[in-house]
C-alpha cells in the first residue's frame, strides 16, 4: 500500500489549526442530529487524546 | 513510498480524519434513528470527499439522510445558519457568525512526500524549502490567507509537479 511520508510546516499560524464542529446558533436540532452530533463531538475528541 | 515514525507530526492526522466516516455508515445501527435526516457540511471526510468535491450528495443510511456539501470550508458558517446543514466541520479560530462552536481539536497541516524526498530529513519544512524542492500540491482554503498570509504567498509561487484535491493515506 502506498502511504505518504508527512512533516509539518514550520509555521505558528498554521501548527495552531483547529477544526472544529459547528451548529447554528439557537437552532434546535432533531433527535437524530443531536445523536449524531454526539458522536462526532466524541471522534473529534479522540484525535486529541489516541490511543 | 512508506510512512515512518518521523511522520507522526502529521499523517496520523489525517488518517483520524478519515475515521468521522464512520459515525455516519454506523448511523443505521442506532436504535431510534431509522427515521431522521440529518445534514452534515464537512470538509474532513478527506477520501471520500475528494470525488465529492464541489458537488452535492445525497446519501441514504438506512433511513437516515446524511446531507454532505462540497469541501469548501468557507461555506460551512453560512450553510450552517441558513439550516441547508446541520453540523459544519471545518478550520475554526472563533465561531462565525450565528454559528457556536461545538467542539474543536488541533488539526495542523503538514506537508507530504515521499521519503525519498530531499526534505523528508527535515524536521519541519519551511516554505522557501518547497522553492526549490517542491512537494505534491494538494488543496488549500481561503482560511490560510488569513491565518498565515506567508502560506498564502508560497501556494502562488510554487509549480507543482502534481497537482490534488485528495491525499491518500
Amino acid at each position: 500500500m502506498v502511504r505518504p511520508f508527512g512533516r509539518p510546516l514550520d509555521d505558528p499560524a498554521i501548527n495552531k489549526l483547529r477544526a472544529g464542529i459547528v451548529v447554528g446558533r439557537g437552532r434546535a436540532l432533531p433527535f437524530v442530529v443531536r445523536t449524531f452530533l454526539d458522536r462526532l463531538v466524541r471522534k473529534l475528541k479522540e484525535l486529541e487524546t489516541p490511543g | 513510498m512508506r510512512l515512518n515514525a518521523a511522520a507522526s507530526a502529521c499523517c496520523p492526522r489525517a488518517n483520524d480524519a478519515s475515521r468521522f466516516r464512520a459515525p455516519a455508515i454506523e448511523l443505521d445501527e442506532q436504535k431510534g434513528e431509522r427515521t431522521g435526516t440529518c445534514r452534515s457540511s464537512r470538509w474532513i471526510a478527506v477520501r471520500r470527499l475528494a470525488a465529492e468535491r464541489r458537488r452535492r450528495v445525497r446519501r441514504r443510511i438506512s433511513g437516515g439522510d446524511v446531507h454532505t456539501a462540497g469541501n469548501v470550508a468557507v461555506r460551512r458558517p453560512a450553510q450552517g445558519r441558513g439550516g441547508e446543514a446541520d453540523i459544519g466541520i471545518c478550520f475554526v479560530t472563533r465561531a462565525p457568525a450565528g454559528t457556536e462552536i461545538v467542539a474543536s481539536a488541533a488539526f495542523p497541516i503538514g506537508v507530504v512526500m515521499a521519503t525519498s524526498h530531499p526534505l523528508a530529513g527535515r524536521a519541519q519544512i519551511r516554505y522557501e524549502d518547497c522553492a526549490v524542492s517542491v512537494p505534491a500540491r494538494a488543496w488549500t482554503w481561503p482560511i490560510y490567507d488569513k491565518l498565515a498570509p506567508a502560506f498564502a504567498d508560497f501556494w502562488d509561487s510554487i509549480e507543482p509537479r502534481i497537482s490534488s484535491n485528495a491525499i491518500r493515506c
